[in-house]
């Protein structure tokens, strides 16, 4: 609910998304890309990262390399961390929010954020379903690690 | 229901009610608003009669209580303090469970399955933790005098200031020793390390930030690993090493409400920690939006190597390296502090920005997000729970029954 309408905050979604994952290591990678995103955006509000994202365009695109490159380890991880079952969508609507999730102000920024919610929910059940837990999970660490450095960094 | 556990209770829901009255006041309410003079009279009045009660143990309780909780309240009054009726009750709540225990070897009746070592050994080693906690809150006190009178050496006041170095000091280490006699004795004395929360807050801008931060989180990490594995004890910490930085207080307050509702709950459940989540999402936008140098940065990364420790500890990882014993409820044992304790630690999740008396005014996006997100678990689990109890049960299956597990015939 917090991914799909990005209302509440980056921390309390990674801490909500880490307790879902019920694993430690898919837990440390779920709340530090969320933290990295909070640097990438210097806000913790998720209103605030949607509403930047609905002027500036999609933190996939826009802004510095580092820094997109930032969002898409981010979202990367997130989709690695995925566990298998009912929770793997919320971890693509997070994924999609950190790369392409503009507050949907109008017609475009919607069908964006549809269509971005689609396609990584769509990968996150997929990668939790085949993609081998044990190395996924170190993988998608890494990838958070990647991503708050570069967005300090940017 | 006995006697001490009533007591508990029905202090307890006066604390309860403070708090929700001071939160819907919506502005600074006096039972919050403690000063160090008050503080200090109020605890060392309160230890005094603790360590008195040793000796001779007062009978009937009711009147024991009222004892405990009018003299602190007169004593600092007299003083000049304002009011500290939180601190004074939560000594009340201590007191009236540690000091009656004095007597009748408290260590068996702290209802508490000591998860490391022999039990027998855990009984015999109880009244030297009641007493080696009597011992520390006697020691908070000396210390706290002595920040009274160093304060008023240095500014001819019964007052702390933010400079007064020496005076802070006092002050802090005898909040780190009341968080200590909190993590020591029995667990229904845990509500110790209130009134060292409070002086915290009140002293900590007289010394370094930064310092103070590296201290606070370094103890915090000892306290998520080798000193049992306490959530409670570990967010304390947190909470009084952000307490210095002044763009933190309010996160600094979150911490230790949340450290204060983990102690209250008693056992070192690892799901406790969670109630440092609104703490820690203050601290992350405090270190994302204001200055402060690197004093932010070591709380935001002393508050997740923490909470990373405690994980590990809760899986076993650490256990090799634990040095005092974890404790966790008895299986279907709920203390009555648990209940105002839970109800408040819901609303501390689910609603931080609404605790207006810390000062945290940056919280709206967290409420906005944590009420759905609270509704959707709940409706989650509701369906988890009813899809359950349609599943046919095998014979000889567990079957979940009240807060125990029991066993087919």
């Amino acid at each position: 609910m917090v991914a799909l309408t990005s209302t509440g905050d980056v921390v309390l979604l990674g801490v909500l998304l880490g307790l879902a994952s019920a694993d430690l290591v898919a837990g440390a990678a779920v709340v530090a890309a969320g933290l990295s995103v909070a640097f990438r955006w210097g806000s913790t509000s998720l209103d605030a990262i949607a509403g930047a994202q609905a002027v500036l365009g999609p933190g996939g695109v826009v802004g510095p390399a580092l820094a997109t490159t930032s969002a898409w380890c981010a979202a990367a991880a997130l989709v690695l961390a995925t566990p298998r079952g009912w929770r793997a969508p919320a971890f693509g609507l997070a994924a999609a929010l950190f790369v392409a999730g503009p507050a949907a102000t109008d017609g475009d920024s919607l069908a964006l954020r549809v269509a971005a919610g689609v396609v990584a929910g769509g990968l996150a059940v997929a990668a939790g379903r085949w993609l081998p837990q044990a190395a996924a999970r170190p993988a998608a660490l890494a990838l958070a690690a990647i991503a708050g450095v570069l967005a300090l960094v940017a | 229901m006995r006697g001490d556990e009533a007591a508990w209770a029905g202090a307890a829901a006066v604390v309860t009610a403070l708090w929700v009255v001071a939160a819907l006041a919506g502005g600074d309410p006096a039972p919050v608003d403690t000063t160090a003079v008050g503080a200090a009279a109020a605890a060392g009045t309160a230890a005094a009669v603790g360590a008195a009660w040793g000796f001779r143990p007062p009978r009937p309780l009711w009147l024991a209580g009222l004892t405990l909780l009018l003299l602190p309240v007169a004593t600092a009054s007299a003083v000049g303090g304002s009011a500290p009726v939180l601190a004074v009750i939560l000594l009340l709540l201590a007191a009236g469970e540690v000091v009656p225990s004095l007597s009748s070897g408290g260590g068996s009746e702290d209802r508490i399955g000591q998860l490391q070592g022999d039990e027998s050994e855990a009984e015999e080693t109880g009244q030297e933790e009641i007493w080696a906690q009597a011992g520390l809150v006697l020691l908070a006190a000396g210390l706290l005098v002595a920040a009274i009178a160093s304060g008023r050496g240095g500014n001819g006041e019964w007052r702390f200031v933010a400079d007064g170095g020496v005076a802070a000091g006092f002050g802090l280490a005898a909040a780190a020793v009341l968080l200590g006699a909190a993590a020591l004795g029995p667990t229904r004395g845990r509500a110790y390390a209130v009134p060292g929360f409070l002086v915290g807050l009140v002293v900590a801008p007289g010394v370094s930030p930064l310092a103070l931060a590296i201290i606070g989180g370094a103890l915090a990490l000892l306290s998520a690993t080798v000193l049992g594995r306490r959530p409670g004890v570990a967010l304390g910490f947190l909470g009084l090493g952000a307490a210095a930085f002044s763009a933190g207080r309010p996160a600094a307050a979150l911490l230790l409400a949340g450290a204060a509702l983990a102690l209250a709950y008693g056992g070192d459940h690892p799901a406790a920690g969670l109630l440092g989540l609104p703490g820690a999402a203050a601290l992350t936008m405090d270190a994302l939006t204001t200055g402060g140098g690197g004093t932010p940065v070591v709380l935001v990364a002393a508050t997740a190597a923490t909470a990373a420790l405690l994980v590990l500890a809760a899986t076993g990882v650490t256990a090799a390296i634990q040095l005092a014993p974890v404790r966790l409820m008895e299986p279907g044992y709920l203390p009555w502090a648990a209940v105002p304790a839970a109800a408040l630690g819901t609303w501390l999740l689910v609603a931080p920005g609404t605790w207006t008396w810390t000062g945290a005014s940056g919280l709206g996006a967290y409420d906005r997000g944590a009420a759905p997100a609270a509704a959707v678990g709940c409706a989650v689990v509701v369906l988890k729970a009813a899809a359950r109890l349609r599943e046919p049960r095998q014979s000889g299956e567990p079957a979940l029954s009240g807060w125990s597990r029991v066993t087919d015939a």
